[in-house]
């Protein structure tokens, strides 16, 4: 007797506990940037020249879609980088200025095709000329906003990547330091 | 009578079949092993009490009686300088483990009764483990463990996450059985181990056939099973404490397990905590590879009459570092820290555990009921379980102190199993398992999850027969599987989707087993099978730096283009289960002062799954490569030696050694992963008996792992970013991002102490320091395993 009211108990947890139809909640996905844009504000007044990337299926297959950078030629720039995730609305890049002292950006372009900075960008040699217009509290580079005087024309590449390097960014921490949470490559053409 | 011969019968496997009859030819066999040392007792008598009837245990402690008439019989255990021991063997145990208690302590022996091969089938071949064994792994981690069985390897993903490899296999493929209940967890991807904590167990076992008709679903390569102590009556007051500590990691850990055994009931409480620091390497520290753990569990039994109840209670809580050099985030940081050593973010030694790292939580509970009526044998059993996990990446603000990953998983289960009685040759059983899992994510880790919520519903029936011929056995068995999942998930987007998934089969085994003078053989042939797991399904994104798309989330068209967007549902993509036929042959050999053990298997497993590269995408990290899930067929094939020798009283020599071959026969290549070949000679010196030392023993170890020599073909990351992805579209295939580490020597050493109750271990692995990697180790394309570790334990037995 008591045999059969422990198994029909067995039974009565098991069963009682099966059907439930939750759907997982939906989460702000605030590793995601999607959308970047570059916008190089002329320093002597004009239109802005913006270039962007947009990822246009998230983790999916599909690749990002870029515009081309279009500069002309012996102009002195500011650019400022806007970072977006379109799915919650969200500033990426007022996060990344809350947590400067853990990030920064490297560029990298094609050889000389500015007049400042010269060279080929910091991303190969963390001493190479980059010029940042913004730092952290700790008073290092952080690249959000930059600024660039082109030279003549010419079709090149143009790199922005950005490292998170939380308690390892230093005077010295170059591109191989930290997780990268950006690195994307734009064609420029300055005309 | 009636009440101690349902004693032996409970403590046994019910379906466990050996040949018997009424003729003189009933068979004992056992082991004698000391109480406290657990090391084996040579030429211990056993007597059968009012005959003339008797024999000496050989030099591995074993004894063999045979030619017996009855079927009962009361067998007296003696040896000099130990307590002796009378006990009653009846007819359905064949194989005891007699633990004798040294005369100088109050301890009591006792006797273990089992049936020697107790995986329900005698064909199917299965290793134990001893407790002296364990004794090495203190506060070690189960993979660990395990791995002294030949035949056993483990994969990694650092340090403190281990999982066993049976002849090859693992994960989905190996079945874990926790004190009675298949262990439910997370178990899918690199990155999840069981949470059993190796205090917690007394005995393992491992079945390395495919032994689905007795267990179910997912035993392809075998089954572990892990057990608590045993629940004995009549045995008053018995346990041990243990503490020890390790050099490296700066550890400490303590145990202690306590039992009192009454008339009628039993208890037994156990618990342990282990604190480890940040690893060291040869070389360097291994920062953020700490691991902070503790568990406790309770087991009482009652037993009335015919009716014998157990109740068993546990918990384990694991917080697991993993090496913080090891995040990265596309290729070129991928690229950097293989080639950087030591990793980024090595620091000075320290017990802080910072991001990345996983938190886990695994409860049970266990109902046990075992009946009686006449010759029959009924066993019901419900277990009850809750899996939490919790997984810590390195994250961008406020997120780095939310988990990305918080799954809370409840399992229920019911296993039904009826011993029919002896019908002329024939004795079998029935039974009837059912399962119930209802796995959900957690909100607010901000981060979209690739895993579903999902209930799964399992129902499976089995029915095993054993025919004893007469100087053999034959087994068969046949089972059907049924089970059904719904899948409640999100795709990127945030839109709800839904599935159900339904899978069957119908598994069937059969063997032979032969025992004679010298020679155990078996062979076994068993079909197993599993249905492909919600991560093989639904996986979708970024790992590391790769991105990784389950089977349901793409599709291929004619011309090989593939697309992401939608999420499949059976119909569109028919995902079969994953089937297994495995072959097993075993001999043991044993004369005079040798033993030797050799299994021979083949595994041929339809519809594998596994991930293999495709293509490169341009995420905003850069270009990443992508892995989709794919079904191919697998062939494993290899073999497992052991080969212990007594030289004299003192000096005894072992030899271990297995190989594994794994093809994936469908596009001709290898598999990543496959453990390599190695082997293993331990020398060991003891002395018994000397002055105040009971027992002393010195071993020294040398290993050898071989390099992987059957890994598939090598693409650096270098070369990826060089060709801008170019290489993989003209590659085909599945490659590897590093070569496979080569072969290394390991050289380890161990000593023991037992002075009365007191037992003193001194271990050290590694003697020699040497700097190696290990291909089934994850961590191995950034950071070398660990380096030399001194470990020192302390065990009292009550």
């Amino acid at each position: 007797m008591k045999t059969k009211l422990l198994a029909g108990l067995f039974f009565l947890i098991l069963f009682t506990a099966c059907k439930d139809d939750d759907i997982p909640e939906p989460e702000n996905d605030e590793e995601i940037i999607d959308y970047v844009s570059l916008t190089f504000t002329p320093k002597s007044g004009g239109v802005p020249i913006i270039a962007t990337a947009i990822d246009p299926d998230g983790e999916g297959v599909k690749d990002f879609e870029f515009t081309d950078i279009k500069l002309n030629e012996a102009t002195e720039y500011q650019l400022s980088i806007d970072l977006r995730n379109t799915a919650t609305n969200e500033d990426i890049g007022d996060e990344i200025r809350e947590e400067a002292d853990e990030h920064m950006f490297f560029f990298g372009f094609g050889q000389d095709i500015f007049t400042s900075p010269t060279g080929n960008g910091n991303i190969d040699s963390r001493q190479d000329d980059v010029n940042y217009d913004d730092e952290d509290s700790g008073g290092l580079p952080l690249g959000l906003k930059t600024s660039w005087t082109t030279g003549g024309v010419d079709t090149e590449k143009f790199r922005v990547v950005l490292k998170h390097q939380p308690g390892v960014k230093t005077a010295t921490s170059d591109v191989s330091v930290g997780s990268t949470d950006l690195d994307l490559e734009w064609n420029i053409i300055i005309q | 009578m009636n009440k101690l011969l349902f004693f032996l019968l409970i403590s046994s496997v019910p379906w466990m079949a050996l040949a018997q009859s009424n003729t003189c030819d009933v068979k004992v066999s056992g082991e004698v092993v000391d109480a406290v040392s657990k090391e084996p007792v040579a030429y211990a008598t056993i007597q059968v009490v009012g005959s003339s009837v008797g024999v000496l245990t050989d030099e591995f402690g074993y004894f063999e009686l045979d030619g017996l008439c009855d079927q009962e019989i009361d067998l007296k255990i003696a040896h000099l300088g130990y307590k002796s021991l009378v006990h009653h063997h009846d007819p359905d145990h064949h194989h005891h483990i007699v633990h004798l208690s040294p005369e100088s302590l109050q301890l009591q022996g006792v006797v273990i009764e089992e049936v020697k091969k107790s995986a329900g089938l005698t064909s199917g071949v299965s290793k134990s483990i001893s407790a002296k064994e364990l004794d090495a792994y203190l506060g070690g981690n189960l993979g660990d463990a395990l791995t002294t069985v030949s035949g056993v390897n483990a994969v990694s993903n650092g340090q403190n996450i281990v999982k066993p490899v049976v002849h090859g296999l693992h994960t989905n493929r190996v079945l874990i059985i926790n004190n009675e209940l298949r262990h439910e967890f997370q178990n899918w991807g690199d990155g999840h181990a069981a949470e059993i904590e190796l205090s917690a167990v007394d005995r393992i076992e491992v079945v390395k056939g495919a032994a689905t008709v007795r267990y179910g679903s997912e035993a392809l390569g075998g089954v572990v099973k892990l057990s608590d102590a045993p629940l004995n009556l009549h045995s008053g007051f018995n346990g041990q404490a243990v503490m020890s500590g390790r050099s490296n990691g700066r550890a400490a850990h303590a145990a202690f397990n306590l039992q009192y055994g009454f008339d009628a009931v039993s208890l037994a409480v156990h618990a342990g905590t282990t604190k480890q620091g940040d690893l060291t390497a040869a070389d360097y520290q291994l920062t953020n590879t700490g691991k902070q753990s503790w568990e406790a569990g309770l087991n009482a039994r009652f037993h009335k009459g015919v009716s014998d109840f157990t109740l068993g209670l546990s918990h384990v809580q694991q917080k697991l570092g993993i090496l913080r050099g090891s995040v990265v985030g596309n290729l070129n940081d991928l690229d950097t820290a293989m080639r950087t050593e030591p990793p980024y973010f090595t620091k000075d030694f320290s017990y802080e555990i910072g991001t990345p790292y996983q938190e886990v939580a695994h409860s049970m509970a266990k109902l046990k009921g075992l009946f009686l009526k006449g010759e029959h044998v009924f066993e019901i059993i419900y277990g009850l379980q809750r899996n939490s996990r919790k997984e810590f990446d390195v994250r961008r603000g406020t997120n780095n102190s939310l988990p990305s990953i918080n799954l809370l998983l409840y399992a229920q289960s019911l296993s039904l199993d009826w011993e029919h009685p002896k019908l002329a040759a024939w004795k079998g059983n029935a039974g009837l398992q059912i399962n119930f899992t209802d796995n959900n994510n957690i909100a607010g880790t901000n981060t979209t999850p690739f895993l579903p919520n999902y209930n799964t519903f399992k129902i499976g029936g089995y029915w095993i027969e054993s025919v004893a011929l007469t100087a053999s056995t034959i087994d068969l068995g046949l089972r059907y599987d049924f089970q059904k999942s719904d899948v409640r998930g999100r795709d990127s987007s945030n839109e709800p989707y839904f599935n159900e998934l339904r899978f069957e089969n119908i598994t069937a085994t059969v063997g032979w087993n032969k025992v004679t003078d010298h020679f155990n053989i078996s062979t076994n042939l068993g079909l197993a099978w599993r249905a492909p797991n919600m991560a093989e399904l639904y996986s979708f994104g970024k790992h590391q730096a790769i991105i990784q798309y389950g089977l349901l989330r793409y599709e291929i068209d004619e011309n090989g283009q593939i697309s992401t967007g939608k999420i499949l549902t059976n119909e569109d993509k028919n995902v079969g289960s994953e089937l297994g036929y495995k072959w097993v042959g075993s001999v043991d050999h044993q004369k005079n002062k040798s033993r030797l053990s050799f299994t021979l298997y083949a595994n041929w497993i339809k519809n594998y799954i596994y991930s293999r590269p495709y293509g490169i995408t341009q995420t905003q990290r850069g270009a990443l490569p992508y892995y989709i899930y794919e079904q191919t067929n697998a062939l494993l094939t290899g073999f497992d030696i052991d080969w212990s020798v007594k030289h004299n009283a003192n000096w005894q020599s072992k030899f271990s050694g297995d190989y594994v071959y794994a093809r994936d026969v469908k596009n001709d290549s290898w598999f990543v992963g496959i453990p390599p070949a190695a082997v293993k000679y331990e020398l060991l010196y003891q002395k018994k008996n000397e002055g105040k030392v009971d027992y002393w023993s010195v071993g020294l170890s040398p290993g050898y792992i071989f390099s992987q020599y059957q890994a598939p073909q090598v693409i650096t990351v270098g070369e990826i970013i060089e060709s801008e992805g170019q290489i993989l579209n003209s590659a085909t295939g599945v490659f590897d991002f590093l070569a496979a580490p080569a072969g290394y020597f390991l050289l380890q050493l161990n000593a023991k102490v037992n002075i009365k109750q007191f037992q003193l271990g001194l271990g050290v692995y590694n003697v020699t320091n040497a700097k190696y990697r290990s291909y089934t180790n994850t961590m191995r394309y950034f950071a070398d395993e660990k380096g030399f570790d001194l470990s020192l334990d302390l065990k009292y037995n009550f």
